[in-house]
């Protein structure tokens, strides 16, 4: 029972009944999704209990995200269509899926944020549209290139927000990639926080010594200014990795024994909906961009 | 693993590293640890604890090069013989700093790292992830991002994750030395259940009193050696003198008094009565413009030739309040004056120093002279920008005698030419506060100067604080660290609802209830 308590892919075990281990990504396996339920469907479930508390305290993760291979395969649709401007429908129509995600996952502000940002850089590329001449039209192919890529920095962020290091890990170790691979990629993960928190900690203590990084400063010393804030970033980030380093041997990282997962990954309604729609977005993108579709 | 016997024998056991830096070495250490029992190890930096540990939970040799001597026996097999999985299953560590233990952003995931590792079946972490919340109580810890947790929070996912991979013996390096009251009493509740469930746990640890009532026995150690070994009940009996004199911090927190410095007072009372270094008032501090106040209408004054201890529950914005006095976060309302003069956020960053709690960060130069050279071009930069070129020679000169009587004050003469990150925690603490000194603030603002230090360090500190005091300058310590408030500081100012809920002088009269405040009882 307490088994029960904890793990959202051991809920939908029971749900899948009689579904074998580890469903891949393959369509046949799709049919029986459909009934995949929704979390907050379990709130109610008394032996949930972890996880309903956990909504409202700060810190709190995300109850629902895509899966990781999911998220990776539709990435590789975006970036795969990024330049195919001659539809400019199929574009918006991939900033709105993007969006549905982020809303999805309970990240609406910043859906909302991502959203704004794309009409202001499609305003300005009409704008520029306007004064026929060569400064514009150089600004106007600067923006356009912006709103190629737009929508890849948008589901990447939306991506790294909400998947958990631990799936991610799963669905690496499921590609077979080797260990190590599988580790440097999370503790990647978890590093760069660390450091851009440790480059903020460097600017501040240089302000509070009466030493701060002004325009002035970077122009007259730049050397000086590179020395102050990279040898004590480079100094606390040596220790971290030492620590780390302890750690990462007692929690048995260099282990010999294969590795599991506790996390385990199922294509659920969601992961499919998106992925089909991204996909036939796509898909309209590229004919039209070979010519199939005008 | 048989019921009775012992868990952990040293038997002449010493180990010295291969590099110079890094831990101290230890030798011809004997002592014997039955299985069950919670043993603390102590002493003065540099005695070897964090060394011993090593050597049960296997870094040593598995990290550290260096000589072994004597042998290391866990569940009465040398470490020699342990695999490194095995060992890693049956002694788990945890160690001293929070935020470079973990591999993963979320605490579910943190807590199944370890048994992934190890090759445990799916089902079988799931089972361990849910008994091991529930033996120590963190069912709410789960299901969030580790940066969002605060030091204590994260200590305790740390020994989660270790627990779950279920050793049957815990070793402890310095768990405490980034957590609050609250925190630490929380941690020692969790040691009594790992005892209670028959676990066997090593604590190195500095500060000694949240072990009252879990420690079963005390190994002292001095020098690399084992100095004694004590049950918890002779050493409560231990007069205060002497645990004083083995350079051990307090036992029981009852016993703390401030120190007597009414004749301090007394000289300083006519000269700074109504002369407030710092006066804030109505100063209001938010996240972002639409964020929750942190600081709210906040008034607050603090006397030159004072100290103010500033205390509080974790996240009630204390650090929030000191970043804002030196400048480092902008104000939404409210005004901060420094000696007088009304002064924005960017005028007051670098005139109000703040002693982090990492004092690596605010260290720049390469020698410890250097750093204060530094601090001297700081304070002539903002002091003077115009003025320059008359009686250069005079000034390089009063700043060598400047310079030199820093160094003398702060019992840093001998370091001059050390490299400022080659130092100890506590040098570089006490280099950090020297500089602030030179640096010409009239006002510094020292968060947790003492997290991680013995009791010689902490009373260096205490001391170069009541130094500072006597030459004027107004001194704000956030502080957990009740031994040390007791022993430097005047006040003491409860920080509550982003203001200051409650201001007085801390004498013998009033330690019941700074005690309170601090989380005691």
């Amino acid at each position: 029972m307490i088994a029960n308590m904890l793990s959202m892919a051991n809920f939908s075990e029971q749900i899948f009944g009689a579904q074998g281990e580890g469903m891949s990504a393959e369509p046949d396996g799709r049919r029986a999704l459909i009934r995949s339920a929704m979390p907050e469907e379990r709130a109610g479930d008394e032996d949930h209990v972890a996880r309903t508390i956990a909504t409202d305290t700060p810190g709190a993760l995300s109850l629902r995200r895509l899966d990781p291979r999911v998220s990776i395969v539709i990435l590789v649709l975006i970036n795969a269509t990024a330049f195919t401007p001659r539809l400019v429908v199929g574009q918006i129509m991939m900033v709105a899926l993007s969006a549905a995600v982020a809303v999805w996952c309970g990240r609406v502000s910043s859906a909302v944020r991502w959203c704004v940002a794309y009409a202001v850089v499609m305003a300005a590329g009409y704008a520029f549209l306007l004064f026929p001449n060569a400064a514009a039209a150089s600004f106007a192919t600067m923006i356009v290139m912006v709103r190629c890529v737009f929508c890849v920095g948008m589901f990447a962020s939306t991506m790294i927000a909400t998947t958990r290091v631990g799936e991610l890990a799963c669905a690496l170790q499921r590609a077979h990639l080797p260990r190590h691979g599988i580790i440097a990629v999370c503790v990647a993960l978890r590093f760069f926080p660390t450091m851009a928190g440790e480059f903020r900690a460097v600017i501040e203590a240089l302000r509070v010594r009466g030493m701060a990084i002004t325009l002035k400063s970077i122009v007259t010393q730049p050397v000086r200014v590179m020395e102050n804030l990279l040898v004590p970033v480079m100094s606390r980030l040596s220790i971290v990795a030492d620590e780390l380093s302890n750690a990462a041997v007692v929690r048995g990282m260099d282990s010999s024994r294969p590795r599991t997962s506790y996390y385990d990954l199922r294509l659920r309604a969601a992961d499919v909906v998106f992925l089909a729609l991204f996909a036939a977005t796509a898909a309209a993108l590229l004919l039209s961009k070979f010519g199939v579709i005008v | 693993m048989s019921g009775s016997g012992n868990a952990i024998e040293f038997r002449e056991a010493g180990f010295s590293y291969a590099s110079a830096a890094g831990a101290a070495s230890v030798h011809g250490v004997s002592f014997a640890q039955r299985e069950g029992e919670c043993v603390a190890v102590t002493g003065p930096s540099g005695c070897g604890k964090t060394t011993l540990a090593r050597m049960v939970n296997g870094l040593i040799p598995a990290v550290y090069a260096g000589e072994a001597e004597g042998s290391v026996r866990v569940f009465g097999r040398a470490i020699a013989d342990w695999e490194m999985d095995d060992l890693s299953c049956a002694v788990g560590s945890v160690f001293q700093n929070p935020r470079s233990q973990f591999f993963n952003l979320d605490t579910t995931s943190e807590i199944a790292f370890g048994c992934e590792n190890m090759g445990i079946p799916r089902d079988e972490i799931t089972h361990r992830i849910a008994s091991t919340t529930c033996a120590l109580g963190i069912d709410h810890l789960l299901e969030r991002d580790i940066r969002a947790l605060s030091g204590g929070e994260k200590q305790l996912v740390a020994v989660a994750s270790v627990h779950a991979m279920e050793p049957s013996a815990f070793v402890l390096d310095e768990p405490t030395a980034a957590l609050d009251v609250r925190a630490m009493l929380r941690l020692r509740d969790v040691v009594a259940r790992l005892k209670a469930a028959g676990k066997t746990v090593l604590i190195a640890e500095h500060r000694l009193w949240w072990l009252r009532g879990v420690a079963d026995r005390i190994v002292l150690m001095r020098d690399g050696a084992v100095a004694a070994e004590v049950t918890a009940d002779k050493f409560a009996e231990m007069p205060a003198e002497e645990r004083r004199r083995l350079g051990l911090r307090a036992w029981d927190i009852e016993q703390v008094e401030p120190r007597a410095r009414a004749a301090a007072r007394e000289n300083l009372e006519g000269r700074n009565e109504g002369a407030p270094a710092l006066i804030v008032r109505g100063l209001t501090v938010r996240y972002g413009r639409s964020g929750p106040f942190v600081v709210n209408d906040c008034d607050f004054d603090a006397a030159a030739g004072r100290a103010v201890a500033l205390v509080g529950r974790n996240g009630a914005g204390k650090t929030t309040f000191a970043r804002c006095l030196a400048g480092l976060h902008a104000e939404a309302a409210g005004e901060i004056r420094i000696e007088g003069e009304a002064l924005g956020p960017r005028k007051r960053a670098g005139r109000v120093f703040l002693g982090m709690q990492e004092s690596g960060y605010q260290l720049f130069s390469d020698t410890v002279e250097g750093e204060l050279h530094l601090a001297l071009d700081a304070c002539r930069a903002h002091k003077a920008p115009a003025a320059g070129g008359e009686g250069l020679d005079d000034v390089t000169e009063s700043e060598a005698a400047l310079i030199k009587a820093a160094l003398a004050n702060f019992g840093l003469e001998d370091l001059r030419d050390r490299h400022p990150l080659s130092l100890s925690g506590g040098q570089r603490q006490r280099l950090a506060i020297a500089a602030g000194s030179l640096q010409g603030s009239r006002v510094l603002v020292l968060d947790e100067p003492t997290s991680g230090l013995d009791l010689a360090n902490m009373e260096r500190i205490a001391a170069e604080i009541d130094r500072l005091k006597a030459a004027g300058h107004c001194i704000v310590i956030i502080t957990h660290d009740f031994e040390f408030a007791c022993a430097t500081c005047d006040e003491i100012a409860h920080f509550e609802n982003g203001r200051i809920a409650e201001r007085f002088d801390l004498a013998p009269s009033t330690v019941p209830r700074a005690r309170a405040l601090f989380g005691f009882g």
